[in-house]
């Protein structure tokens, strides 16, 4: 506070002596109220102030524009001392300087009044008692008495900025400083054992992120050329790289999660630009280079699988994990407008990641393995890619406003993966758009992608006995082959005085051609459309309606028990194999309708008064039906009836009225609704029983009571000053 | 609370002074007169020009200190002399749709071309897609709302209350991008219609040699200047969510939760099946009790377990399955 103090009076005195000497004028209005919620009968409200501070209490709003004969400063604060305020500050000398200071504060509710069994939540030690041992072993689960906290995360990003370039020269030097800061606190999952079925925790762990950043960036910028260098240093700190809790399951035992790594990451840039080459060309390129480095110690040992408190160690050859990344990129494109009628664009870009970190190799223990047998060794594998992507564009025009465009794109991906290696993409488009007539303009275009990939499973496994060899048969569908259509129109007409309407329809398939088991394909049809009429100066109407129709397929194999049996062998092939209640094929059909609506308004009433009003409604609703191709006698799964179902009602009405020249009066009411449904939160418990007592798993109620219904409230007052 | 206002207040006029202190020691110049010829009959337009940074005569890149209308609008002489009207005398809308999306960006590009934010204009997208500076940008603002960059004003936008004032960036940039609309007010999106976050964090509308104009070499990166967390280098990566977020992302929004494309369990089996649990169907009688409480289906499905899956450096398999 002393340093904000000082600042404050030196600054002070800078600003009083200039403007002292000069004529100044200031422009603005300083707005103050108040805001008030009502949510009786919900639950947990942090869907309603998700992003946004709606807690009872004082509004403040600042906005001034000071000008000087040659300097200019702007002032914008909003929700000032709320926990969603917002602060902006620019200003500058004209033909010399520009700056800016602001502050942005990111509010990302997740939960109010949720509950743990564990204490020191926002620490990075969560400890709960444990009763009973071995498989008896058990925390409190009289949820009554656990601990509350409440779900969330604060983000503060403070930045400053400054251009320097002086009038008439092309020179210029920018440096830019921010600082993200997050506090709060996240829920994290962890399994109780080491192999599944045995429960799993949600731990309330702190989040206490900085990032920060310094860039600076010195350049030439012309109408004939631009080249810029860029160097930036970023340094992201968190102070919980590992959190410690109580296990149930190991006896009561202290287990360890680790979280984000503490990094730092300096990277590279220079970029150019040529103007006014032959046939109206522009030649513009860039390169970068990105180094992210790590340095965690190894955790020394884990839990081991016998139900006790013993940690086994999990001997590496290294003591630490020194991580770093590096990526080069390039790219330069020519576009070109050799005649009046055709523009063209020819690119290439190129993007490396290197994996330079250390290469660490467990020498697996029985009880923690890492592979499909125990006691093997594991090693990590190091990820890195280099895409290459070229392509090429051709605009043509046509005689009255209508212009063709042809355009192909390859990516030719190189991975290190362990089922695909290499990615080649092709896609081709034609798009045909034009607004040949006054009052409407279309646009129309379709693109075939295809995507082939070459894949290293296909011997996988030594026989359908052998769990690997199902490997021989999933496809990926990030990178699996696949043929594409994209057909996508747009239209935008003015049908009559003071009505503008437009479309938008989406229609996409993905053919996932070779695929076995995975994602087989998808399909998207999407219509959006919107309209607004009026005139700005009497009442204006803004409306939009959307239907969304979304479906993935997926063919899968279920394998109970994890082995073959001599009543369902080669039970690892889908093809081949056996089709029982032990092991069969089944295909999901994901589908889900998305609808939402809405419509505003603007109406000045008179001279003095201004309304706004506006509605919203948005409904999703999603299923997922299942089906058994060759299989009969088996209990049928149940259809799940409802995916991430929600209703959302939002209405709002705001009036200003102007009560003198220098004040108005604002005041605004908000009704909002949400209902959520769905089948993996219905019926939602803090206590999971498992087959033992030490496999329960203790749940916080994060997420699950999203529901919410709100009366909101606010009024201010205005004050305008000239 | 209280302490909470003070404190913002506080810290507002601090930086607002340190601003005005540091850069408003130099002498300042005497304003010449503006345009009054045309404020005789464009009054309203002559006033919010005047009221910008374009109609500031001391900076000496202005139009104001270039030839005032006439730098955009042309040589209104012949205008004056006819007694007005639209077009006679040659006099130039650059908001007019005779013509091309080219010409009326070209009026701007007259004395921004030099504008390092603007030097990949014409390898962007908006450029060819015939969008023009008019199309986003209000050069006579009648408006008593924030509005940087003198963004037009948009039509009453449907959304939800929200606590901002400011004129926001979506409310421009949706009038085009439809779908977008649609995503960015699902239930999970980033908070852009709370006005928290713009469209242009994320993309630079004037131009950028990336796809769909990020400003970043890809999307990863892009997504990492927020969320560093993701970034690693971690020992144990998940190959997909290196290559690009979006796999499982929609960053504009989406139905499900984390912004996700698909539900969990339905994304993770898309690429996972083998033996137990990865390939197992998991059917909607088994949520919490009385269904039968399974584990990888009920609350947050394979994340109650697995959570570290964008990487870990956690050892042997605890990391290699994304546990610890």
């Amino acid at each position: 506070m002393k340093a904000k103090t000082l600042a404050v009076a030196v600054a002070s005195l800078f600003a009083a002596t200039a403007m002292a000497q000069e004529a100044v004028t200031v422009n603005g209005s300083v707005s103050v109220g108040g805001i008030t919620s009502d949510t009786t009968d919900t639950k947990d409200e942090f869907k309603l102030q998700e992003y946004r501070d709606l807690k009872d209490g004082g509004i403040a709003d600042v906005n001034v524009e000071i000008r000087g004969a040659r300097q200019w400063l702007d002032i914008f604060g909003e929700n000032i001392g709320r926990r969603d305020q917002y602060m902006d500050i620019r200003g500058g000398y004209y033909g010399l300087f520009r700056g800016r200071l602001y502050l942005n504060d990111i509010i990302h509710n997740e939960g109010f009044n949720l509950i743990t069994p564990y204490s020191g939540v926002g620490t990075n030690a969560l400890r709960a008692p444990v009763t009973g041992t071995g498989a008896n072993g058990t925390f409190n689960t009289n949820v009554g008495t656990w601990n509350p906290f409440n779900l969330g995360i604060d983000r503060r990003h403070l930045g400053a900025s400054a251009d320097v370039r002086p009038a008439s020269s092309p020179f210029y030097v920018s440096v830019e400083a921010t600082e993200q800061k997050r506090e709060g606190v996240r829920i994290q999952g962890a399994a109780n054992g080491t192999s599944p079925g045995n429960g799993f925790q949600e731990l309330p762990i702190p989040i206490d992120y900085v990032t920060r950043v310094v860039a600076g960036e010195a350049g030439y910028s012309s109408r004939d050329m631009h080249f810029a260098l860029n160097v930036s240093k970023s340094k992201f700190t968190n102070d919980n790289e590992r959190v410690t809790w109580t296990n149930p399951y190991f006896g009561g035992g202290v287990d360890t999660s680790t979280y984000s790594p503490s990094s730092d990451q300096t990277k590279w840039s220079l970029n150019g630009l040529f103007k006014r080459l032959p046939w109206d060309s522009q030649l513009a390129g860039r390169f970068t280079h990105t180094k992210l480095t790590d340095d965690v110690p190894l955790l020394a040992g884990v839990f081991n699988t016998g139900n006790t408190s013993t940690i086994l160690p999990t001997p590496a050859n290294v003591t630490n994990f020194s991580g770093e990344n590096v990526w080069t990129t390039g790219s330069l494109a020519l576009t070109s407008r050799p005649t009046r009628v055709i523009d063209t664009k020819f690119y290439y870009n190129y993007y490396k990641k290197e994996n330079k970190s250390s290469e660490v190799v467990f020498t697996g223990q029985p009880t923690d393995s890492c592979g499909a047998g125990s006691g093997t060794i594991c090693e990590p594998d190091r990820f890195d890619y280099t895409k290459k992507n070229w392509g090429a564009e051709l605009w043509y025009r046509f005689a009255g406003h209508t212009k063709a465009i042809a355009g192909f794109d390859y990516v030719d991906l190189d991975r290190n993966r362990v089922d695909f290696d290499n990615t080649k993409d092709k896609k081709g488009y034609l798009e045909l758009r034009t607004d040949a007539w006054e009052t409407a303009a279309i646009r129309v275009r379709y693109q075939r992608l295809q995507r082939r990939s070459h894949f290293l499973e296909g011997e996988a496994g030594d026989n359908a006995n052998d769990p690997e060899f199902i490997n021989r048969f999933v496809r990926r569908f990030d990178a699996s082959n696949v043929d594409q259509d994209l057909l996508k129109i747009a239209v935008d007409a003015s049908i009559m005085p003071l009505l503008d309407v437009g479309a938008e329809a989406y229609f996409k398939h993905n053919k996932y051609k070779d695929t076995i088991l995975g994602r087989t394909k998808d399909d998207r049809q999407e219509l959006y459309v919107s309209a607004a009429y009026g005139d700005v100066q009497a009442w204006r109407i803004n409306a939009f309606a959307d239907a969304e129709y979304i479906r993935y397929d997926s063919t899968h194999r279920t394998i109970n028990g994890g082995t073959c049996t001599a009543a369902a062998p080669n039970c690892f092939d889908p093809i081949g194999g056996t089709q029982s209640a032990f092991s069969f094929n089944w295909d999901g059909k994901v589908k889900e309708r998305n609808y939402a609506a809405g419509i505003a308004g603007d109406w000045m009433v008179g001279p003095r008064i201004k309304l706004n009003a506006a509605y919203t409604y948005q409904k999703t609703e999603g299923t997922v039906d299942f089906s058994f191709p060759g299989l009969t006698g088996l209990t049928p799964l149940v259809n799940i009836p409802n995916v991430d179902d929600v209703k959302i009602h939002t209405f709002s009405l705001k009036a200003v009225y102007k009560a003198t020249p220098a004040i108005d009066l604002t005041g605004g009411y908000a009704y909002e609704k949400y209902e959520f449904k769905d089948s993996a939160w219905d019926n939602y418990a803090n206590v999971v029983t498992g087959g033992t007592p030490n496999q329960r798993s203790y749940l916080t109620g994060a997420y699950a009571f999203p529901d919410y219904k709100a009366n909101i409230l606010y009024v201010m007052v205005t004050y305008r000053f000239h | 609370m209280k302490i909470r206002i003070l404190g913002g207040i506080h810290a507002l006029l601090g930086m607002s002074a340190l601003v005005a202190g540091l850069f408003w020691s130099v002498d300042a110049a005497a304003a010449p007169p503006g345009a009054e010829e045309c404020k005789g009959c464009h009054e309203s337009y002559v006033t919010a020009f005047q009221a910008t940074k374009h109609g500031a005569k001391a900076n000496p890149h202005s139009p104001a200190a270039n030839g005032e209308c006439a730098a955009c609008h042309g040589d209104g002489t012949e205008h004056v002399k006819a007694g007005g009207g639209k077009g006679v005398g040659g006099i130039r809308n650059p908001a007019s749709k005779s013509l091309s999306a080219d010409e009326r960006s070209g009026i701007c590009l007259t004395c921004h071309g030099g504008d390092k934010h603007l030097a990949f204009w014409d390898s962007g997208r908006h450029r060819k897609n015939e969008v023009s500076c008019n199309n986003c940008h209000t050069i006579h603002p009648v408006t008593d709302q924030k509005v940087y960059a003198q963004l037009r004003k948009g039509d009453p936008v449907p959304t939800p209350m929200r606590t901002t004032t400011r004129q926001l960036e979506f409310e421009i940039c949706t009038t085009c991008h439809k779908q977008v609309r649609a995503q960015i007010g699902k239930p999970s999106h980033h908070p852009i219609i709370e006005g928290k976050l713009n469209c242009s964090d994320c993309h630079n509308p004037h131009g950028a040699l990336s796809h769909a104009m990020v400003k970043n070499e890809s999307v990863n990166d892009l997504c990492y200047t927020c969320h560093a967390d993701k970034r690693g280098p971690w020992m144990y990566e998940h190959p997909p969510v290196e290559e690009n977020c979006l796999t499982c992302h929609n960053s504009h929004g989406s139905i499900h939760k984390r912004l996700l494309n698909e539900k969990i369990p339905n994304l993770c089996q898309d690429c996972h099946d083998w033996s137990r649990h990865p390939g197992t169907a998991y059917g909607g009688n088994q949520g919490f009790p009385p269904g039968l409480g399974n584990t990888r289906f009920l609350a947050r499905a394979c994340v109650n377990c697995h959570q570290q899956i964008h990487g870990t450096n956690a050892p042997a398999s605890k990391g290699q399955r994304f546990l610890r």
